[in-house]
């Protein structure tokens, strides 16, 4: 099957069902690629939404520029560290099962 | 008239009438006339090197796919080099450095409006927006709902945006006349 063809069919049909969270989701990256395309297909068809998605997306990059000064603020950077690192150590964690697994 | 989807070729005329809506976006994208005209010429370039790509189904569609790619390309190739200003600009010098001064106003405006979010709203932009969790991990690490994380985004980027739209409309009457503009066009 052509998945181009296919993916342009289906961006069509679900372009009504965009909502605000999926132009979240397309600003951070986290649709997979035929919801994208819907997504886009949705924004080339209304301007304010455009307007939205591409802001959202500058304001990400935005933020990604600023990061060290975002982090002076102890507390959050403090938080952010914690979680980071509980992140890490899941994963850590669960790169470790199947050898534990193994070895039992 | 003729509807068939013509594969692989794009004209003048459809170009055309793509035209204002993807400068609106490269507009909103760069916050800058200068660079979003750059965008739009780099945009328009790689959609007619690649015309025999495109489907034949929907050119603005297609044209939004390039232009996002094409900027997240310039905001890579910009961090490499560590200045937003492209070596072909050089005569222009002038123009880059108040575009550089302007950036670096923009910038401060976003650390300040950043500090005036509640807490959590600060949490869950970092991990998202600066630190690119996916929405599923910063909900596992923060132990909320998915659904949670996701109206926290939207609510603090809406705080965020407030800020700035104020600020910036105070600061900038370019952005307050563009802004018109657009929403002149859609009444």
């Amino acid at each position: 099957m052509d998945e181009n063809r296919t993916g342009t069919a289906s961006a069509a049909a679900l372009s009504h069902l965009i909502t605000e969270q999926d132009l979240h989701a397309y600003a951070d990256g986290q649709l997979p690629r035929a919801r994208r395309r819907a997504v886009e297909a949705f924004l080339s068809e209304r301007s304010l939404s455009a307007q939205q998605a591409a802001a959202l997306l500058r304001s990400t990059f935005d933020l990604r520029a600023v990061r060290d000064r975002i982090y002076e603020d102890d507390a959050l950077r403090g938080e952010v560290e914690r979680l980071m690192a509980k992140r890490a150590a899941r994963e850590a964690e669960d790169e470790a099962k199947p050898v534990r697994k193994a070895s039992a | 008239m003729d509807t068939t989807p013509r594969e692989g070729t794009i004209t003048a005329a459809d170009l055309a009438e793509c035209m204002p809506a993807l400068q609106r976006f490269a507009f909103t994208l760069t916050r800058n006339e200068d660079r979003a005209g750059d965008l739009v010429q780099d945009c328009v370039e790689r959609c007619l090197k690649k015309q025999h790509l495109f489907d034949g189904q929907n050119l603005r569609s297609w044209m939004f796919t390039v232009c996002r790619r094409v900027f997240l390309n310039q905001i890579r190739r910009d961090k490499v080099r560590g200045i937003p200003v492209d070596m072909d600009d050089a005569p222009q010098s002038k123009l880059s450095i108040a575009a550089s001064q302007e950036e670096q106003m923009h910038y401060a405006d976003v650390v300040e409006g950043f500090r005036s979010l509640p807490h959590n709203d600060k949490v869950v932009l970092s991990l998202v927006a600066i630190e690119g969790l996916k929405y599923e991990e910063a909900a596992e690490l923060l132990e909320v709902p998915v659904g949670t994380v996701r109206s926290r985004l939207s609510r603090a980027r809406t705080r965020l945006r407030e800020t700035l739209e104020q600020t910036d409309a105070a600061a900038n009457d370019d952005v307050t006349r563009t802004l018109g503009t657009v929403m002149a066009s859609r009444v």
